[in-house]
């Protein structure tokens, strides 16, 4: 006789093809055993219960078990004992299962249909938080998180310093040239409070030479307003605060450096691990990076880019994110798309690798790329000639009709994801 | 200010002057979920159910004729998220009435969770929609309703491998269509015609289609009903 299945958070039940009830064992009213007896079960694990099950049912000489789910065909077909049979979309336990509420209380399983409720309500509760505690523990968010820090802090260096800059000038508008750097500009306001103006105390933050006596004559002969009084005070706090931020990075960077190595070692020594934390942020998480196919990473970052192509037939952009990569952002831009190309395709193995594996294939992947590079340098070496139709009568044309010149090349439509 | 009750039981319009909008009666007093306006009056508690976070008030607004999630409905909501519109359809449905809230990642979950504390009526689960089968064991009873919000590709075949697995004759579904989750480049239009046009064809009879524009761009509400045996 077949039979089927039906592991429920109440009890797990094998019933007939007329729904009723053969043999049952019941979790109902203990809520933690239905917690792990479900979530154990559910990852295609033996759990005891069943285990006891399935003996009584291989006793009563059923030959085998219907059930619709193939993590608890699994875990049955570990045990050997009966043979299982997998249908998802199987009547007989959808009927029953409909049906369940009402046959708990019938068969005085559970008191009433209120206990029901709420047994149901607290042990999927903890289910629900087991899972995300679960969830909580993958150390690839933390990357996340750390890779978009290091981002929001560059905003802030920047938004800060521009301001520090334009402050300053209104004393020695010409610091904000000879100063590139945002770190460095910042120290010198802070020497300057100080009182050093002298070529000595620049040479003591570390500039070179020449340009420290640079600096040190432009305070002498610069325009702008006297270098005194407590009109410095802010800009020194503000400047304070810019060094302090680059210092954060700094640390940040190499806590993400020291993260990748155990996230995604082999996606570091491809890219490096700031380039590879941040196209797993762009995915969501490691193993999300690892379904994409090297076409969606090779244009990760560049979604504005792509939908702007699909929509008005635009060129697609060759790169993403990993333009940042230096073979690619040094190259020619005849080259780039190629290169890109192969860097996706790498990236892609890698994070499988990575997610899936561990297995240490950095080098290899890194070498390979490396090589690919090179021929791609030796047999491209002169740019393409310029195609007649790009003529700048050509460009406004595109420009206005987007879709018609679409046709020139047929339709050209996203693959499904 | 003054409510008035509208077509469907559990909605209310709130009148302010000129203003007016959606609400539901709260089944928790002075609630606020995510952090919508809550008004006492008379021995209820009303919270607003703004158009603009929830595509089932938008639908409302835009004259949806018939609402099968009612006083006492079972329903299963996929794609609930932190819990903005599961929250209301809590409120609608009532102590004796229950709400199914899947949601696949763990960290809008965290919302649905603590909501889900406060509420005995909302069961959440954080797992695939994609696999129905994979949470049989929790939703055991019938299905009146299922709910759909997933902004995915293959929408509707979540939809109805979920409906086949929980409903049978005469049950209810609700799509949003989030056109540019399915085809970036297509007239909206076609879309969701086609995407109505399958779900058609694998037994469902559309009731109704409310198109939500301006309180969501290029997103549609299907209301279906289940009307072979699946």
């Amino acid at each position: 006789m077949q039979v089927h299945l039906v592991p429920t958070i109440f009890g797990i039940f094998i019933h007939d093809n007329k729904g009723e009830i053969i043999l049952h064992h019941v979790i109902y009213p203990d809520v933690s055993l239905a917690v792990t007896v479900t979530s154990k079960i559910m990852e295609g694990h033996i759990v005891t219960p069943l285990q006891d099950l399935l003996k009584q049912a291989q006793s009563e000489g059923f030959e085998s078990v219907i059930v619709e789910n193939q993590h608890v065909a699994r875990a049955i077909e570990e045990l050997g004992t009966v043979a299982v049979v997998i249908d998802e979309q199987s009547r007989d336990i959808k009927m029953f299962r409909s049906m369940l509420d009402d046959i708990l209380v019938r068969e005085k399983i559970v008191e009433d249909r209120t206990r029901v409720s709420t047994f149901r309500h607290d042990v999927a509760l903890r289910i629900a938080r087991s899972r995300i505690s679960e969830a909580s523990k993958s150390p690839d968010l933390l990357v996340k998180h750390a890779i978009d820090a290091i981002g929001e802090i560059d905003k802030n260096i920047n938004i800060l310093s521009m301001r520090l800059r334009e402050w300053f000038s209104i004393f020695r508008p010409s610091l904000t040239r000879l100063v590139e750097d945002h770190n460095q500009f910042a120290q010198v306001i802070k020497t300057i409070n100080k009182g050093g103006t002298t070529k000595e105390d620049l040479l003591k933050i570390g500039f070179a030479d020449m340009i420290a006596e640079k600096i040190s004559t432009s305070f002498e002969t610069d325009m702008g307003a006297p270098l005194t009084g407590e009109d410095l005070i802010p800009l020194t706090q503000l400047a304070d605060m810019v060094n302090n931020l680059v210092e954060t990075r700094q640390r940040m960077e190499e806590y993400v450096s020291r993260l990748m190595q155990t996230v995604a070692p082999n996606i570091t020594a491809l890219v490096g691990p700031l380039v590879g934390a941040r196209l797993i942020s762009m995915a969501g998480s490691l193993l999300d990076l690892s379904r994409k196919t090297s076409s969606t990473i090779q244009v990760l970052g560049a979604e504005k880019a792509l939908f702007r192509s699909l929509k008005t037939g635009t060129a697609p952009p060759k790169h993403g994110l990993i333009f940042q990569v230096p073979e690619l952002y040094s190259a020619p831009y005849w080259q780039r798309g190629k290169i890109a190309r192969a860097l996706a395709g790498k990236i892609s193995i890698a994070a499988k690798i990575d997610a899936f594996s561990g297995r240490d294939a950095g080098q290899m992947l890194r070498d390979a790329f490396e090589k690919r590079v090179k021929e791609i340098r030796t047999q491209n070496p002169n740019p393409p000639p310029p195609k007649p139709t790009a003529s700048i009568q050509g460009r406004q044309g595109r420009q206005r009709s987007g879709r018609s010149r679409r046709g020139k090349y047929g339709r050209r439509r996203p693959s499904k994801r | 200010m003054s409510v008035l009750p509208t077509s469907f039981g559990g909605v209310f319009k709130i009148k302010d002057k000129d203003r007016e909008s959606l609400a539901t009666r709260s089944l928790v007093k002075n609630q606020s979920v995510y952090g919508e306006k809550v008004f006492d009056i008379e021995d209820y508690s009303y919270r607003l159910w703004s158009t603009r976070r929830s595509k089932l008030a938008a639908a409302i607004k835009k004259g949806l004729h018939e609402l099968p999630i009612q006083l006492g409905s079972h329903v299963l909501y996929l794609g609930a998220a932190s819990g903005t519109t599961v929250s209301h359809i809590s409120d609608i449905v009532g102590e004796e009435g229950v709400v199914y809230a899947v949601e696949f990642s763990p960290i809008s979950a965290r919302d649905l969770v603590f909501l889900a504390e406060s509420r005995s009526n909302i069961i959440p689960i954080v797992d695939d929609a994609r696999r129905p089968t994979n949470y049989t064991s929790i939703v055991t009873g019938s299905i009146d309703v299922v709910y759909q919000d997933v902004a995915q590709p293959d929408q509707a075949r979540i939809l109805f491998d979920n409906i086949r697995t929980f409903c049978s004759l005469g049950a209810w579904a609700m799509i949003a269509i989030k056109a540019r989750s399915i085809d970036s480049v297509s007239e909206t239009r076609q879309v969701f015609d086609r995407e109505v046009g399958s779900l058609q064809e694998s037994g469902l009879d559309v009731i109704e289609r409310v198109n939500l524009t301006p309180y969501e761009r290029d997103h549609e509400m299907v209301l279906l009903r289940v009307t072979e045996d699946l």
